[in-house]
């Protein structure tokens, strides 16, 4: 059963979290397009608020959701788009323990002296980072071409984040005169 | 207690910390936690000694930035009063759940890195081979009763911490009507104070250090741990105190070393850099890159070398305790020798 496993590499597993940092990103990225698209003071504030409300929303729920969706369906998102599952030798998901422990003990141990731990999957034969040594986990691949997918997903997320970004500059440009107003007085 | 070998203490620490770098990444933790955990108590005793009293215009700041800002400040005021109040609500209840799960995190992997630590290094001296893979399921093993400890002993630090303050200032205001004794209580009560402080904040590091080996070691609950702690902590005084001097002196040294790199490393670099802008801006490029290189280099080695060196502070805490494990064990097998003679 052991030897069957195909392991997921390093550049596998960084597909994986740049899919899930671009997802992240692209909530942000809309709440300051939210935010930039007025030009009254008071509305100014109330996205204001509403960012950081958001912000400390997602830092509260996001790592709940990624234990849950770790021991319920073996991957955050990015991970389930490429077809990588983090799991046991033998298997089986990881419980909700686990799950918790390798999101904050383990990316602690991980990234620890530079992030040396990230780095350690090209020399473990299992091709594991010192997070999956910590509760003897391993991310196995079950999909060769996975990568491909979540490649071009990747670029069509980056792709809405782009165009946000742009959307964002067009904003401010078109309410330079509030903003020069707020800055200048 | 016989009187321990403390160079050998120091040198099967230093060939520990050297031979199992594994170790180093629960130094690391435990150093880390260190910043994160109850030292802030310390620190905030000590920050009221350097307070320098608020600058005067400060206390007119509302009313000098309401005239610069002028409109500004008063549109932020009626939108202030204009959030809904769940807003407020939600936004406070974020904050804390938010401050709670950074804490139950610092604390688990404090508590983890400590309890893996503990029994990691009695492994090393057994002789046995340590991994970060072997170690890590120790830490879970005994992560509960070794967060309810730091519990019971951040309780313990926190009432010291209120209670010898409480003593002085309460015994100062019985005697403040005779000027003498209030002089004298000023001065010698305030002594007084903190020498008691000192001598109980050492007794309960000694205790905590006992205790948690008394937990991750032989498997005692917490209160049994606590309670043997003390006595263990009692009859080691003086070699616990010798070292936790010890340990102290090679921080020292490692503070020193630190220190002197930096200035040889960092500073004179910089300062070369700065020398150089002002004649040729390419070497100063190149200098700045190169003192930002070393910058990078220098954070990485001082990381691991300050995780090696709370490995090596760990192993003579260990040895300490492991010695007096042995002369219980003997003399309790003395006792039970004397009772078979005796019988």
């Amino acid at each position: 059963m052991t030897d069957k496993i195909k392991y997921a590499s390093f550049w596998e597993r960084v597909l994986a979290l740049l899919i899930d940092t671009s997802i992240y990103l692209m909530l942000i990225t809309l709440a300051i397009f939210k935010i930039t698209g007025v030009n009254d003071f008071a509305s100014l504030l109330n996205n204001i608020y509403d960012f950081v409300l958001l912000n400390l929303f997602l830092a509260v729920f996001i790592f709940p959701i990624e234990v849950a969706m770790v021991s319920f369906l073996g991957g955050t998102p990015g991970k389930l788009i490429i077809g990588i599952r983090i799991q046991k030798e033998s298997g089986k998901l990881l419980n909700w323990k686990e799950a918790f422990i390798r999101l904050t003990l383990g990316k602690a141990v991980s990234g620890l002296f530079f992030g040396l731990g990230y780095v350690w999957i090209f020399r473990d034969e299992k091709k594991r980072a010192w997070h999956d040594y910590v509760n003897n986990s391993v991310v196995a691949k079950k999909n060769n071409y996975g990568w491909i997918i979540g490649f071009l997903i990747l670029c069509l997320f980056l792709f809405i984040n782009f165009e946000t970004v742009i959307g964002i500059v067009a904003s401010i440009g078109a309410n330079s005169e509030f903003y020069s107003s707020l800055i200048f007085g | 207690m016989k009187t321990p070998d403390y160079s050998k203490y120091i040198k099967t620490s230093f060939a520990i910390a050297k031979k199992n770098k594994w170790l180093w990444i629960f130094g690391a933790l435990v150093g880390a936690g260190n910043n994160l955990s109850f030292d802030w108590i310390s620190d905030l005793a000590k920050s009221k000694v350097n307070d320098k009293p608020a600058p005067e215009n400060l206390f007119s700041l509302p009313e000098t930035s309401a005239k610069v800002l002028g409109s500004a400040t008063d549109a932020i005021k009626d939108w202030v009063y204009h959030v809904p109040f769940h807003k407020w609500v939600m936004l406070v209840v974020l904050l804390i759940v938010l401050v709670a799960i950074g804490i139950t995190a610092v604390v688990i992997i404090q508590n983890w890195a400590r309890a893996s630590l503990i029994k990691s290094v009695n492994k090393a001296l057994s002789g046995k081979e340590v991994t970060l893979q072997n170690s890590s399921p120790e830490g879970f093993k005994y992560l509960k009763k070794m967060v309810l400890l730091s519990l019971l002993i951040f309780s313990l630090t926190l009432g010291l911490m209120v209670a010898v303050p409480l003593f002085w200032v309460g015994i100062y205001f019985v005697v403040q009507s005779v000027t003498i004794l209030k002089i004298l209580w000023f001065i010698v009560g305030g002594l007084l104070a903190l020498i008691i402080f000192l001598i109980t904040f050492a007794l309960t590091t000694i205790v905590n250090i006992h205790a948690e080996r008394f937990i991750v070691l032989k498997n005692y609950a917490v209160l049994p741990a606590f309670k043997a702690a003390f006595t263990a902590a009692r009859r080691t005084l003086l070699p616990a105190i010798i070292t936790g001097v010890v340990n102290f002196v090679f921080r020292i040294i490692f503070g020193i070393a630190v220190a002197f790199s930096v200035a040889v490393f960092i500073g004179l670099p910089t300062y070369l850099t700065v020398r150089a802008a002002s004649s040729d801006l390419t070497l100063a490029i190149i200098l700045g890159t190169a003192t930002t290189m070393a910058f990078v280099i220098f954070i990485f080695v001082a990381t691991l070398l300050s995780a090696a060196v709370n490995v090596f502070t760990y192993s003579n805490w260990n040895q300490l305790v492991n010695d007096y494990y042995k002369n219980q064990d003997h003399d309790s097998g003395e006792k039970v020798k004397e009772d078979n003679q005796n019988d």
